[in-house]
């Protein structure tokens, strides 16, 4: 159950609504006013779709490319490591998310569910053998976020740019963090490896 | 002929090769090209490549051989390398285009060499014909496999581009990249256990 929550909490974070909460706002905006939910909730379902999707690809892909559980900690712990800090260093202008028609790319992906995000997914299969704790765990970080995009512009409206931009870099703190420590979880499990041989 | 390691191992040829990431150099070098004389440049590249490849099979084996250098040194060496490109990828994808615009004569370079038979895939390659314990027939038909799945994919570079837009082919390189770091640490594992084991 702790792990269940770890790992919801882990993919929120790497989401990264709050962070995105301004692109996303942007984006939205082209729609006409009167249908903006209804293609604001068709974009965020196809998020869902795509990140279960990737869960069934990972598993497919880690065998495939025969990666061991200890290479998924010690893997994992250095991807969030550059996830953190690809959110710590974030350049706005970098990744201007921008087409004319938003379906499925921008907001869809990789605004919600990001390269970060579907990595992350990938990775979290070693540890799990049934799909439900994983599918679940998708879906309660999903519902989290888009509570933060359904709530986009009083949340905007209070925190402003500088106040998102602010989270956006404390949730890089944290990713680190939690990077570091599945990276020595990782160490661990091979020192212990090589020890017992 | 052990199967799954061919095609783990054209797996990860195709991935370094990186074919969707070689899409937006193939579309912004050939810009100017119609569509005609743009599918005559891909296909010429796309032989200059294999050309190239198979040169760097041919003598990498012969080379490490010379030098007598063991399996897990390049390992190392080799996970290092997957691991900067990697993060190359992930941190640099969106300027790679702008760099490669100012060349006028896409003769070999930027197309056929550095874009598809990079440092990267060339070290891969080294790094597996010398490997003892992978027969040379299998490496060599892992380098056509993986190159005959780059085929299509540079073909259909001037349409793939308008259907993934520029945002979906920085995601799709940014995910690859992910891949690929961890195919690295794999192999730096790997590598570790064996020095150890033999210490």
């Amino acid at each position: 159950m702790r792990e269940f929550f770890a790992i919801s909490l882990t993919l929120f974070l790497v989401i990264d609504a709050l962070g995105n909460l301004p692109h996303y706002l942007k984006l939205i905006s082209k729609f006409p006013p009167k249908k903006r939910k209804i293609f604001a909730f068709r974009e965020l379902i196809f998020a869902l779709i795509i990140m279960y999707l990737f869960h069934y690809l990972g598993k497919l892909l880690l065998p495939l490319l025969n990666i061991s559980t200890i290479t998924v900690q010690i893997g994992g712990g250095i991807i969030l490591f550059l996830i953190a800090l690809r959110l710590l260093f974030a350049d706005e202008e970098e990744t201007p998310w921008h087409t004319a028609e938003p379906f499925i790319v921008p907001i869809a992906t990789p605004i919600i569910a990001g390269p970060s995000a579907l990595a992350v997914i990938m990775i979290l299969e070693e540890q799990q053998t049934s799909d439900f704790p994983i599918l679940s765990s998708i879906t309660l970080a999903w519902l989290a976020s888009i509570l933060i995009f359904f709530l986009g512009n009083r949340i905007y409206n209070l925190m402003h740019e500088k106040g998102l931009s602010a989270a956006k870099r404390l949730t890089g703190l944290i990713v680190s963090i939690i990077a570091v420590q599945t990276f020595l979880q990782g160490v661990k499990a091979l020192s212990f490896e090589l020890t017992n041989k | 002929m052990n199967l799954s390691l061919f095609f783990q191992t054209s797996f990860l040829f195709l991935i370094i090769l990186d074919p969707i990431g070689n899409i937006p150099i193939v579309v912004g070098v050939l810009k100017g090209f119609n569509h005609k004389q743009q599918m005559r440049i891909i296909i010429r590249e796309l032989f200059l490549s294999l050309v190239l490849m198979l040169f760097g099979f041919f003598f990498g084996r012969a080379f490490f051989t010379l030098l007598a250098i063991e399996q897990s040194s390049l390992q190392i060496v080799g996970s290092i390398a997957f691991f900067l490109i990697g993060v190359k990828m992930l941190f640099s994808s969106a300027k790679a285009e702008e760099k490669i615009k100012k060349i006028q004569d896409p003769f070999m370079v930027p197309i056929a060499t550095p874009a598809i038979a990079g440092p990267g895939i060339l070290a891969t390659i080294m790094l597996y014909a010398s490997n003892d314990e992978i027969s040379k027939t299998l490496v060599l038909l892992s380098i056509f496999c993986a190159w005959l799945c780059l085929v299509p994919f540079l073909l259909a570079a001037p349409y793939l581009k308008k259907i993934l837009k520029e945002n979906g082919v920085i995601a799709v390189e940014r995910l690859f990249a992910y891949i690929i770091i961890l195919i690295a640490v794999e192999m730096a594992i790997a590598a570790l256990k064996s020095t150890i084991t033999s210490l």
